[in-house]
This record gives structure tokens, sequence and C-alpha cells, in this order.
């Protein structure tokens, strides 16, 4: 438990002065006490220049009494207050030291995570760059040689038409279909098994 | 009483319109017949009166029938309409009639009720093309040319 013990003062250096003060009090009073009876009994009457003295020393010695009490009990409260203050201060500052050192800690913890975390987003997202731009490459290869594939093939047809065409106006019907007969059913022959079974659903 | 039943198309009639032409006639036939009787009794005295022919129906029958053997009839060139195989065959030029008899009769000796379209495409130059329901069978001579040139584009590209 870290509680700062402020403001209070110790009560037995508190009481030790007050009962030093007291019993100084208490002293400089018998002490005149019997000192004013002296005088009584020696010469009957005090004078009243002997009262005046003995009262002024008494005033003076009780003056100084109280100056020394007063000044003893603030420098043992003074000291008191200062060790208390110590105290409270190496606490503060330990208590400071340990407060920083974990908010040090979390902050570099969080300050790491961040790091990470931005980190493994970057490397995602790289990632996912990557794929999609392997993705895009495919595809547009695929794309690119289907086109091509197609491109080649309109014109290869288009040749053939043009050669089929050429052909058809150069023999300009020399060919007949009635010369054609037993061609056909020649080649109907050689393909009839297959054309059977397709006919035929076998 | 007949009981007239096919055992094959004839030569002469070819293709799916035929039939549907000849169905039509038939309909037709029996429908003025019917109503040109007064009565359902009358229609059935006359059931077995013999009919004339159109030129396309003398094929099946080589004589004359009656209204039995032409419902009957009406009732088969129905069934095969719906379930004869057809198959396509593309020539370079428009055939004659002996031809298209010839090739007709050839396809009627692998099934007797099957129809065959004929259709005309210069391009092939010669030959035919069958097409059946399950594949195509090229066996035109654009085909045999294309076979012998390969790729004309890779040709260029050597020459």
């Amino acid at each position: 438990m870290n509680t700062l013990q402020i403001s209070n003062l110790n009560i037995e250096q508190w009481i030790l002065s007050m009962i030093i003060i007291l019993g100084i009090i208490l002293a400089f009073y018998c002490i005149l006490k019997m000192d004013f009876k002296k005088d009584i009994k020696a010469t009957g009457a005090p004078k009243p220049k002997d009262i005046d003295i003995s009262a002024n020393q008494l005033k003076k010695a009780s003056e100084e009494a109280l100056y020394k009490a007063t000044e003893q009990m603030t420098s043992a409260y003074r000291l008191n207050f200062e060790k208390q203050l110590k105290e409270n201060m190496v606490q503060l500052n330990n208590l400071f030291k340990i407060n920083s050192d974990k908010i040090t800690n979390e902050f570099g913890q969080s300050l790491s995570n961040f790091h990470n975390q931005t980190r493994d987003m970057i490397t995602s997202s790289q990632n996912k760059i990557d794929g999609y731009s392997k993705d895009l490459e495919s595809e547009i290869n695929e794309s690119v040689s289907s086109r091509k594939k197609e491109a080649i093939e309109a014109v290869d047809n288009k040749i053939n038409k043009i050669l089929m065409a050429y052909l058809n106006n150069s023999l300009e019907g020399s060919i007949d279909l009635s010369d054609q007969q037993d061609y056909i059913l020649e080649k109907l022959e050689k393909n009839k098994i297959t054309i059977s079974r397709d006919i035929n659903n076998v | 009483m007949s009981n007239y039943k096919m055992k094959a198309l004839p030569k002469q009639v070819t293709n799916l319109a035929q039939i549907y032409q000849i169905i039509g006639y038939i309909d037709n036939s029996l429908s003025s017949k019917l109503k040109a009787e007064t009565s359902l009794k009358a229609g059935l005295n006359n059931k077995f009166e013999q009919i004339e022919l159109p030129e396309i129906m003398q094929s099946f029958f080589s004589d004359k029938i009656s209204w039995f053997d032409l419902a009957n009839l009406r009732k088969q060139l129905d069934e095969i309409a719906k379930t004869a195989p057809v198959v396509t065959i593309t020539l370079s030029d428009i055939p004659n009639a002996e031809f298209k008899m010839k090739v007709t009769s050839w396809f009627r000796s692998i099934n007797p009720f099957i129809l065959v379209e004929i259709m005309v495409d210069e391009l092939i130059i010669g030959g035919c093309i069958i097409k059946t329901e399950r594949r195509e069978i090229d066996l035109s001579i654009r085909k045999s040319l294309k076979s012998f040139t390969g790729n004309l584009l890779e040709t260029i590209d050597n020459v």
C-alpha cells in the first residue's frame, strides 16, 4: 500500500515537546517562588528594587526557556516533516518509476503490435495483389491465345472459302452430280457401319 | 376387310414434308367423305368403297384401296412422322429424281422407314455430308482438299 504520510506529525514527539515546555515553565516557577520566599525571610519584606530584578530575571529566563523550547519543538517538527517528506518523495518516485516503466512497456508493446499488424496487413495485401496479378495475367494470356486462335481460324476459313469459290468458278459446272453418283454411293458404302449405328441408335 | 400395314416407306416418299402432304390429303378426303354422307349408317355401309389415289399415294398401293385402309394408313404415317429417324444429306448440286431414289433406297436398306432430307451446298464441290442425330460425317471433296492443304497459314509461312 502506497499511502503518503503527509501532515501527520508523530504524536509522541509532540507530546514530548509539550512536556518539555511545561517542565521548563514549572521549573522556573519553582525557582522563582523559592528565591522570592528566601528574600522575604531574610529581609522581612522584599525591597521593590529586588522584586523588579527578580521579576526581570524571571521574565528573561522564561522567555529564554520558551524560546529554546519553541526552537526545539520547531526543529523537531521540521526534522520530522522533512523526514516524512523525504520518505513520501521516495515513495512517489518509486511509484512514478514503476508506472512510467509500465506505461513505457505497454506503449512499447502496443507499438510493436501495431507494427506487426501493419506488416501482416501489408504482406497479405501484397499476396492478394500478387494473386490478382497472376490471375489477371493468366486471364489475359488465355484471352489473347483464344483471340489468336479465333483470328487464325477465321483467316483460315476465309482463305478456304476463297479457294473453294475459286475452284467452283474454275470448274464452272464441269463436275456434274450425275458423275458423282458412283463416288457418293461408294463413300456411303464405306461408312455404312458408322451410319447404320447412328441411325439405329446402336 | 384388309388390314393394311406398311413394311417400308416407298422410295418416292423421301422426306417429312411429303408424309404430311399425304396425311393432309387423307384428312381432307375422309372429312369430305363423312360430310357427304347423310347418316352414320350410310357412312359405315360405304366404308369399303374403293377410291382413287393421287399419284404420290399410288406408291403405297398398286391398286385401289378402301376408306378403311386409308384411315389405317393415316394412322401409320402419323406414327412414322413422329418416330422415324431422319438423316440429312448435303450435296453440291440439286439431284434429279433418279439419284434421289437411289440414295433413299440405300438409306432404306439400313432402316425401312428412314426419312432423307436433301440439302444443297455448292462449296462442298463434290461428295456429300451426312448428318444424323448423333454426328456429322463429312465425305465431301472440300474436306479432302482441306486435309491435303493443312493449315494454310503455316503453309504460307513456309513458302
